[in-house]
């Protein structure tokens, strides 16, 4: 049985591969950066940002270099990290400076109260970029990933920071996906079809949910994971789903799936199960048809040009020191 | 993964319980020397302040086999020692310490922690981490404190094999320290809110080290956070480079050891700090602007077999007129191999004569090249005073400081004579203020010469181009304030002589002349 240290150690190595990924570029330029330029604009100043950005800190200098972050002469002031693997935690403060980090994982860092995190809190753009499933064998069919992001919207309601952003990003794979999980993400297409308002809907995208899931588990948890997180913010706030966005990786044995979702107060709480934003955000998320699909067709010469800069860039970073 | 047992000696054990590092930067000091001996370059260290949960440092040394790794594991503190005196032939610089020790710093800064390692040319790297006993579950095992031999200190898990993304070329050793040690970061993190304001938001904003050292300059120590005390002295001790434009104001004697830094190319950053050594002379700029009242003494170079063994130092003293700010740079600074040893002994090796102020205006460094290193205690940061190579370079300190030709001789003697031409200065401004007397009371512009040529009389005056000249002759008094007395007395009866008509009036002239210069 491989270690833990060697698990991590292999994640950590596709983790590179795939951050220097021209495609995962393409997905920073269409997906994220619209979100945050529009999110910077609302609130006229660099943004607060809370990310795990793995070992060469990525996001971070596309983000500076787009002026979503302001950078002071050692680090980034505004921009809180977590890293679980020891050696990645390194390189990334390393190249960050004296950038506040947390050795540990995300869940433990919000659920746990970790200071590193809560110090900054409220943050106006969360990067939530997993190399796994949301939805670990190892955790609760409500992962310990939900139960986090929960717990981030209720503190945004009850200190009314608004509008905040959320890019999330896991991995597709039917196989490291928790199976009760799955059952229950079922059920809940199933009981959608049972109600009228997204019967017609449901059925034309999913005419068999069995089916549907084998077929295009990708798909599936682009649904899922929206309605989920749709359905966690609808007692505290209004949702959009701004973008989702997926890609095949090792030849389509897996996808990479890709959520932006805009989180806007709301003047009344409302605990009505199916707010009217709610029950279109249903049908948001069950539509596919606004889901890109990015391959090599969306690398432009622009996405391609500021790909070289920015791996030119982080290189340099790390070059400093090697 | 089996766990595996890590033995320390006991001996070496009662000295780590003792807490043998008094600041946490001489703890990260030994890590730094480490990877100086592993010819690394750059040196980055992470306090993730202002929480200091998670320590990491990471260098681009040679790195460190799993074998090696193991082998010092086994025996903390008994591992072999590097040769003495050696220098490394990769790199041309000399080998500081022992690789087990740098660890025994990492255990005295927390209770868990991992290294990482990759050596040169090799495509794979281990990942070890470590698990240390809690010095209280250590104590109640049987045996602990008798006699010699070894004793469990916690354990370690290995994995080795690994392969990272930056291939064979790269070579590294990463340290990531965690469960940090309430003792260690007590201060540190209670001063956070100190951290934020003592340093300007110039600094807080600025990569430069310069901007850092500038904001603390005229501060004292009790002043400034731990936390930038810790940068400042990790700065202080490290083989870096000084900051821009120091040590001294001439560095003309310190050329080699400056340049000798430089090719180091060492550097170490600290949170984003580029850190240099903190020191530039003298500290008070007044006695730069207002006149230089300060000296580098000749620079120190010795060398002689003590004992059998080769003692081989440099170094400088400097003295300004005021006192060394902030007082931590007062007194001497051994370094043994570029490292800094302790901090500034302002006792200058426990010197015997009580000498006043002037220590605190005394600074200087010795950079030990040879020898030494065996009078180091364990900690590496204070020594054994009994060692004869200690005992010899204090000899040839205090020397230095109060022989015939010493330090404190020339002190008092430049002293002597500052104090004079200050007196000097004092009794020419007398004068310049009685000839405008003079000039107010008889109308009489009188020049006054001064020709130190021997001359049977202490002074002439020319009546005609109204020019008093004082002589040097035995009739002045060697006192200023005499002098200058005598000297008022004799412009006094120029002035009258030159406007009386009669006896009574030239006597009437004399008395409201010295009555009103008094």
């Amino acid at each position: 049985m491989r270690s833990d240290i060697k698990k991590v150690n292999e994640r950590s190595v596709e983790a590179f591969r795939e951050f220097a990924d021209p495609i995962k570029h393409a997905a920073r330029e269409l997906l994220w950066l619209p979100e945050a330029k529009s999110l910077r604009e609302k609130k006229k100043g660099y943004l607060k940002y809370f990310t795990l950005p793995g070992k060469w800190a990525w996001d971070i200098f596309f983000f500076e270099r787009n002026g979503i972050l302001e950078k002071q002469g050692r680090g980034f002031p505004h921009v809180r990290f977590c890293d679980n693997n020891r050696e990645s935690y390194a390189t990334a403060k390393r190249l960050l400076g004296n950038t506040v980090g947390k050795r540990g994982n995300f869940e433990d860092v919000v659920l746990n109260g970790r200071k590193e995190f809560w110090d900054g809190f409220p943050y106006d753009l969360y990067n939530l970029d997993f190399c796994g499933t949301c939805l670990p064998d190892e955790q609760p069919p409500f992962s310990d990933t939900f139960e986090a992001i929960t717990t981030i919207i209720e503190n945004h309601v009850s200190r009314r920071h608004f509008p905040f952003s959320l890019l999330l990003t896991m991995k597709a794979l039917a196989d490291e996906t928790n199976m009760v999980a799955q059952e229950e993400l079922k059920a809940n297409i199933e009981t959608n079809r049972a109600d009228a308002c997204f019967a017609d809907q449901i059925n034309e995208a999913i005419p068999d949910t069995e089916r549907f899931v084998r077929a295009n588990f990708a798909d599936f948890i682009l649904i899922s994971i929206a309605k989920i997180i749709c359905h966690l913010a609808k007692a505290h706030c209004d949702v959009e789903i701004r973008n989702r966005a997926k890609y095949p990786r090792q030849n389509g044995a897996y996808f990479i799936t890709k959520f932006v979702f805009a989180f806007r107060g709301r003047e009344q709480r409302s605990l009505r199960i199916a707010s009217p934003m709610y029950a279109s955000n249903v049908l948001e998320a069950v539509a596919l048809n606004n889901v890109m699909t990015i391959d090599q067709s969306c690398i432009s010469r622009e996405i391609k040009r500021s790909h070289g800069e920015l791996v030119e860039y982080v290189k340099s970073k790390y070059e400093e020191v090697v | 993964m089996p766990t595996v047992s890590i033995r320390v000696s006991k001996k070496i054990l009662a000295d780590v319980s003792s807490g043998i590092y008094r600041t946490p930067a001489n703890a990260l000091k030994e890590i730094v020397s480490n990877a100086f001996d592993a010819g690394a370059h750059r040196v980055y260290i992470s306090t993730n302040a202002p929480y200091f949960d998670t320590f990491t440092c990471e260098d681009d040394g040679e790195g460190i086999s799993p074998e090696d790794f193991k082998k010092i594991m086994q025996r903390i503190g008994s591992s072999a020692k590097r040769s003495r005196g050696t220098i490394s032939p990769k790199t041309g610089r000399p080998i500081i310490g022992k690789i087990g020790i740098g660890l025994l710093s990492v255990a005295q800064i927390c209770n868990r922690f991992a290294v990482i390692s990759k050596r040169k040319g090799t495509s794979t790297y281990f990942h070890a981490t470590v698990d240390l006993k809690q010095f209280e579950e250590i104590e109640h095992e049987k045996g602990y404190k008798e006699g010699a031999g070894a004793i469990d200190l916690g354990t370690y898990e290995i994995e080795e094999g690994l392969t990272d993304e930056v291939g064979r070329d790269r070579h590294y050793t990463k340290i990531i320290m965690e469960e940090i040690k309430k003792g260690f970061t007590t201060k540190l993190v209670e001063e956070k809110t100190k951290t934020n304001f003592t340093i300007t938001q110039k600094a807080k904003s600025s990569e430069s080290f310069g901007d850092f050292i500038e904001s603390i300059k005229n501060k004292k120590f009790n002043e400034i956070s731990q936390y930038d005390q810790l940068i400042w002295e990790l700065g202080l001790l490290c083989p870096v480079e000084y900051v821009d434009g120091g040590p001294l104001p001439d560095n003309g004697i310190l050329r080699r050891e400056i340049s000798r830094l430089k090719e180091y190319d060492f550097k170490v950053i600290v949170d984003g700090y580029e850190i240099r050594k903190p020191l530039k002379f003298p500290t008070d700029t007044r006695l730069v602007t207002e006149g230089p009242d300060f000296k580098t003494y000749p620079y120190i170079s010795f060398k002689e077999k003590v004992d059998g063994s080769e003692l081989r130092f440099t170094g400088y003293v400097f003295h300004q007129r005021t006192k060394v700010q902030p007082a931590e740079l007062q007194g001497m600074l051994i370094r043994i191999k570029g490292i800094g040893v302790g901090s500034y002994d302002r006792t200058f090796m426990h010197y015997p004569k009580a000498e006043g102020p002037m220590f605190s205006q005394l600074t200087g460094e010795i950079y030990v090249e040879e020898g030494l290193e065996e009078a180091l205690n364990i900690d590496r940061n204070s020594f054994n005073e009994m060692h004869k190579h200690y005992l010899r370079l204090q000899e040839y300190l205090w020397d230095f400081l109060g022989g015939e030709d010493g330090v404190f001789k020339d002190i008092r003697g430049r002293s002597k004579e500052r104090r004079e031409k200050d007196h000097a200065a004092q009794s020419e401004m007398e004068l310049r203020r009685f000839l405008g007397i003079i000039g107010r009371i008889e109308g009489l512009s009188i020049n006054v010469n001064r020709d130190l040529k021997r001359e049977d009389v202490p002074f002439t005056y020319d009546n005609r181009r109204k020019t008093v000249t004082f002589h040097a002759h035995p009739f002045w008094a060697r006192s200023r304030a005499e002098r200058a007395m005598q000297e008022k007395v004799v412009l006094a009866i120029s002035a009258a002589k030159s406007g009386a008509s009669t006896v009574e009036d030239f006597e009437k002239k004399i008395l409201q002349l010295l009555s009103r210069g008094k």
